[in-house]
């Protein structure tokens, strides 16, 4: 026994000294690495970091995190152990991150998604998917027979609500006849209820599947029945839908990652608000955090169209939102009187709680 | 082959003896399941058993343990008073959520107040709350016959369907927000860490507070005794001058109270707003049931294994972050110690007597 | 009725099938269980444990085999057609699974007379926490569905519905008709008066739970392998529905089979009759999610509260401890 102990103190003196010099990264995931979406993006994004800085840094994830006060455990024992950047990679981690960071100054804390940046050592960061869903837009009207769409939506938060005015907005200016329908399903990963809720839409009728949840299972759906064409989303789903996958809109957080934790090592680091599109900063430079992955069973000339629509986004020639918008109930948004050229950021693409003209239902306000 | 004998009752000595071997199953599974699933088995270990002084603050870790210790033992000790009795409340999740519904009710009723004379009340709401939900199993196991068990977890899942219906439609917050949730409460009525930096607040010495006065009342009071005796027959109920009817309701609103509590507390001092069911519940309820089994339903047993527990779980978070262990581990202990600590229960009740076996038996006696 | 109404209402059927199926599998093997006496409330842990593992089955005989670990070098690389009998392989190894779980609370309920709901739930928590654990490696970058793989199918349906229908009147078969079927009603009624009949009460509820976690294993088996692909916590509560299924349907096989699909419907309804009411705030639907447990609890009431009805058909030792007079 007291062999052990030595041996084990040994270790941990060594292993102590061997770590001292490295920068450690922790990350909290929501999910499981596996889930082959959302999570397992971000976890796409520490393999990247590992690969880019290699010996200098050390990466830890705990995954399968519960949002909520839970957070608050994993998050302290990640600055416990010494990481010196810490990624939380949900909306939900926003109070745990910012109560967990006044504890820890020296510790620097990355939270996605979130607007809550309450001391010096929190930045926050997130996407512009709605990006993708232009683009989706465009190939839905186009590749539609039967003008029904069905979309499946996770939460009535701002980012799901951009993502499906986007959308729509596209769709209406390439086809007026198609409609989308929107299945609200109250969850972000469940099979299951996404396989049904596809396999509903499908029995309406519907002949494209959108969805803004984070399982393969409405795109497995969709490869059942021909005829019926499904998007990816979080991540490159193709291989569920070999006959049926239109495109993905990838998350990719490669880059801002890469940025942050060379900030961190060369010492400048600061505090931000990052929002990224498909370049980083919405004029065609760099690489953003949002993807379009894999476009097929598609005709060429759309591939031509969709990937130069994608272009303009990326360089910033055409916003998402361009005005005129108009409300579900016809009227004007605010932001289109005068001589508003698009949707602003904030206040109201931040806080989206309302459909543009076309969409049928009601959200909560 | 071996049988099995009656003892004639139940003591001190026995029950501890067998808490002791069931102890000791559980260490020994446990090191084995910490050889399997980390690649640094001994600095694992070690760590899992010295986490509080291996990070950087003491008070932290510590911190983190009676948090979790609070709410498990005061959940596990109301439901333990109606396992005693064949009552089965394993609804404690909803109730927890129902009070967690009816403390943020309180708050909005009484206008949103900053000042922390509102506290009280807001814990009172969560109580009554977490009573009134647990009281419906309660009266349809006694006016309608009904099966308190099943209906007790079907009101788990739509007591957090409403919760969530709550935080997206009527008590909607921030339309920034990522997730469904209310508008947080006032900061200044929200229990203060009483030792800064750390989980430590004044919710959790309400909880503990709790725990105790319902302990003292089982303990040593008529009260309790009844109770108590409700278990071996009814006619010993009744005899007791407890009508089977009144241990239900009593067992259901006892633990129901105490659920109620601890989700006012959860969320006045934890969170501070409600939000959709899947972020906000912890399966608090769900895991207590677990730690009134390990404490042998008994209030001290419940702390003990709301403590052991509750380090454990405190432990694996920790060599997650240090050596990346997965932390279903805790789980893992966890149902081990369940099941070792209900198969050594036998071992208070019966003595193990070694026979021949019957086949050895029957050529003996031809 | 228009064709388009039939076409619906086939539809509907079709979606409520995907439901039942696994409900009602689950559902008859804990009946048997709940015959004997025992009440095992670890139902939803087996279901998971057996989708684990027919999932793990399906997909090694699916995709890629590599046993590089057992002999170096061996990697079969093709992708394999998914035959009939590579299918039964998969639903034998949830079975089997199931099985071995509901052996461990056979083992502390009959052998170590250890508190059957106590013990039952801590089923339920080791089977999710031990799937969790083994099935994170299935959720991976060398994932590929199970789901393409056209399954046996017989009349356009699953073996496993097929099964599962069979499997009722097969149950009221053996229960009501066969010696066997006695024996188990008779030690679920009267454990001692059977016990002093000879008949060995543990071990015979020991088989009879074997059974009922080969059954829930086949109901995991049937999610993951037809319906959707293998995730952590997939089969979402079913369990725990399967036994609010046998109350509803008082210990009949027959009653099972309507309650697991009138859930089915239910279900399928949820996500399809909401475009009936396009006024409704979006926030009511989230209510409508709740429609199949205040069902249960509806019936539940209905059910007990008719005189006798509980009475009559539930066993009478249920969830009793036996112990043997020695």
């Amino acid at each position: 026994m007291k062999k052990l102990l030595l041996a084990t103190a040994a270790t941990l003196l060594l292993g102590g000294a061997a770590h001292a010099d490295k920068t450690k990264v922790g990350f909290i995931y929501v999910g499981p690495v596996g889930d082959l979406g959302w999570t397992y993006r971000h976890d796409i994004g520490r393999l990247a970091i590992e690969k880019e800085f290699g010996d200098k840094v050390e990466t830890t994830f705990i995954e399968n995190v519960p949002e909520g006060a839970e957070a608050v455990k994993q998050i302290t024992q990640l600055a416990e152990t010494g990481h010196d950047l810490i990624f939380t990679t949900s909306f939900g981690f926003m109070d745990a991150t910012n109560e967990v960071a006044k504890q820890y100054p020296d510790v620097k804390f990355e939270h996605a998604t979130g607007f809550k940046r309450e001391s010096d050592n929190v930045s926050t960061f997130s996407a512009r998917f709605y990006e993708g869903r232009v683009v989706q837009g465009l190939l839905a009207a186009k590749m539609t027979k039967t003008n029904k769409i069905g979309y499946i939506a996770s939460f009535p938060i701002p980012e799901v609500v951009r993502g499906i005015n986007a959308f729509q907005m596209e769709l209406a200016k390439h086809n007026p006849d198609a409609k989308v329908d929107v299945k609200w399903v109250f969850t972000w990963f469940d099979p299951a209820k996404e396989a049904e809720a596809a396999q509903a839409f499908i029995d309406a009728g519907a002949d494209i599947i959108v969805q803004h949840t984070d399982s393969p299972a409405a795109m497995t759906i969709a490869e059942k029945h021909p005829g019926v064409y499904a998007f990816g989303q979080a991540s490159n789903m193709s291989r569920f839908g070999e006959t049926s996958h239109l495109v993905s809109i990838v998350d990719n957080w490669d880059s801002y990652y890469i940025d942050r934790v060379a900030a961190v090592l060369d010492g400048t680091w600061a505090q931000t608000d990052t929002w990224w599109g498909l370049s980083k900063d919405g004029a065609g430079n760099g690489v953003g955090m949002v993807e379009l992955a894999s476009y097929g069973n598609l005709p060429e000339d759309l591939v031509a169209e969709a990937k130069a629509l994608q272009e303009s986004l990326r360089s910033g020639e055409r916003h998402s939102f361009p005005c005129p918008v108009y409300k579900q109930d016809d009227t004007l948004a605010e932001d289109c009187a005068g001589d508003g050229k698009h949707l602003t950021d904030f206040p109201t693409l931040v806080s989206m709680d309302w459909y543009v003209k076309g969409i049928e239902g009601s959200l909560p306000k | 082959m071996f049988t099995l004998e009656p003892r004639p009752d139940i003591t001190l000595w026995t029950s501890l003896r067998s808490s002791a071997i069931a102890l000791a199953i559980t260490a020994c599974i446990s090191l084995l399941v910490l050889l399997v699933m980390s690649d640094r088995p001994a600095d694992a270990i070690w760590q899992m058993l010295t986490f509080p002084w291996q990070g950087r603050r003491i008070e932290v870790q510590f911190g983190l343990v009676f948090q979790q210790t609070a709410y498990l033992s005061v959940i596990a000790i109301g439901l333990a008073v109606g396992f005693k009795a064949n009552v089965w409340n394993i609804g404690a999740e909803g109730q927890f959520a129902l009070g967690s519904i009816a403390a943020y009710a309180g708050y909005l009723a009484l206008g949103s107040p900053d000042g922390l004379w509102a506290l009280p009340f807001i814990l009172l709401a969560g109580v009554i709350g977490g009573c009134l939900w647990a009281l419906i199993p309660a009266a349809l196991r006694i006016t309608c016959n009904t099966n308190e068990l099943l209906t007790s977890l079907m009101m788990v899942y739509i007591g957090s369907h409403i919760l969530t219906y709550l935080c997206i439609g009527p008590w909607k917050g921030d339309p920034k927000a990522g997730q469904a949730e209310t508008y947080p409460m006032a900061d200044s009525i929200r229990p203060e860490a009483f030792i800064s930096g750390t989980e430590l607040h004044s919710g959790l010495l309400i909880l503990f507070a709790a725990f105790t006065l319902l302990a003292i009342i089982l303990l040593f009071t008529l009260l309790g005794y009844r109770l108590r005796v409700a278990q071996h027959t009814p006619r010993a109920e009744r005899f007791a001058g407890f009508s089977p009817d009144n241990t239900v309701w009593l067992s259901f609103l006892i633990s129901g109270a105490m659920a109620g509590l601890a989700g006012a507390v959860y969320l006045t001092a934890e969170t501070g707003k409600l939000i959709q069911a899947e972020n906000y519940l912890e399966n608090f309820g769900f895991a207590a049931i677990v730690i009134a089994f390990l404490g042998r339903l008994h209030p001290i047993g419940i702390l003990l294994a709301a403590f052991m527990i509750s380090y454990v779980n405190v432990g694996a978070s920790y060599i997650q972050a240090s050596l990346g262990v997965d932390d279903s581990v805790a789980d893992l202990i966890e149902v081990t110690a369940l099941f070792a600590f209900l198969s050594t229960a036998m071992l208070d009740q019966y003595r193990i007597k070694l026979t021949s076996s019957p086949a050895v038996k029957k050529q003996a006696t031809s | 009725m228009s064709p388009d109404t039939l076409a619906f209402l086939l539809k509907l059927l079709t979606a409520a099938v995907l439901l039942a199926t696994p409900l009602l599998l689950a559902a008859l093997g804990e009946l048997v269980v709940e015959k004997s006496g025992v009440l095992n409330l670890g139902v939803e842990g087996m279901m998971l444990i057996g989708a684990l593992f027919g999932y793990i089955a399906a997909y090694n005989m699916q995709s890629i085999t590599c046993l590089e670990e057992l002999i170096p070098g061996f990697c079969q690389k093709e992708e394999r057609i998914f035959t009939f009998a590579d299918y039964l392989v998969a639903l034998l190894a949830a079975a089997a699974a199931g099985a071995m779980l509901a052996a461990v609370f056979g083992f502390l309920t009959q052998g170590l007379r250890a508190n059957h709901v106590a013990v039952g739930l801590g089923l339920s928590i080791l089977g999710a926490g031990l799937s969790n654990s083994l099935g994170s490696n299935f959720l991976g970058v060398n994932y590929t569905s199970v789901q393409v793989a056209d399954h046996p199918q017989i009349l356009g349906q699953d073996l496993l519905v097929w099964l599962s229908l069979i499997a009722v009147p097969a149950i009221w078969y053996v229960l009501q008709r066969t010696r066997t079927g006695l024996v188990i009603r008779a030690v679920g009624e009267n454990h001692d008066s059977a016990y002093a009949l000879g008949y060995n009460v543990p071990k015979i509820r020991f088989y009879c739970i074997l059974f009922g976690g080969a059954m829930a294993g086949l109901a995991g088996a049937f999610i993951v392998l037809v319906h959707v692909d293998w995730k952590e916590g997939v089969t979402v509560g079913k369990g725990w529905l399967a036994l609010a299924l046998i109350l509803f349907g008082t210990w009949k096989p027959l009653r099972v089979l309507c309650g697991a699909y009138i859930f089915g419907l239910l279900w399928a309804s949820e996500l399809r009759f909401d475009n009936l009411f396009p006024d409704w705030q979006l926030e009511w639907k989230t209510l409508l999610t709740t429609a199949p447990y205040v069902f249960t609890i509806l019936v539940l009431v209905i059910i007990s509260r008719s005189p006798g009805t509980i009475r009559q058909s539930a066993p009478a030792s249920l969830g009793k401890l036996f112990n043997p007079p020695s």
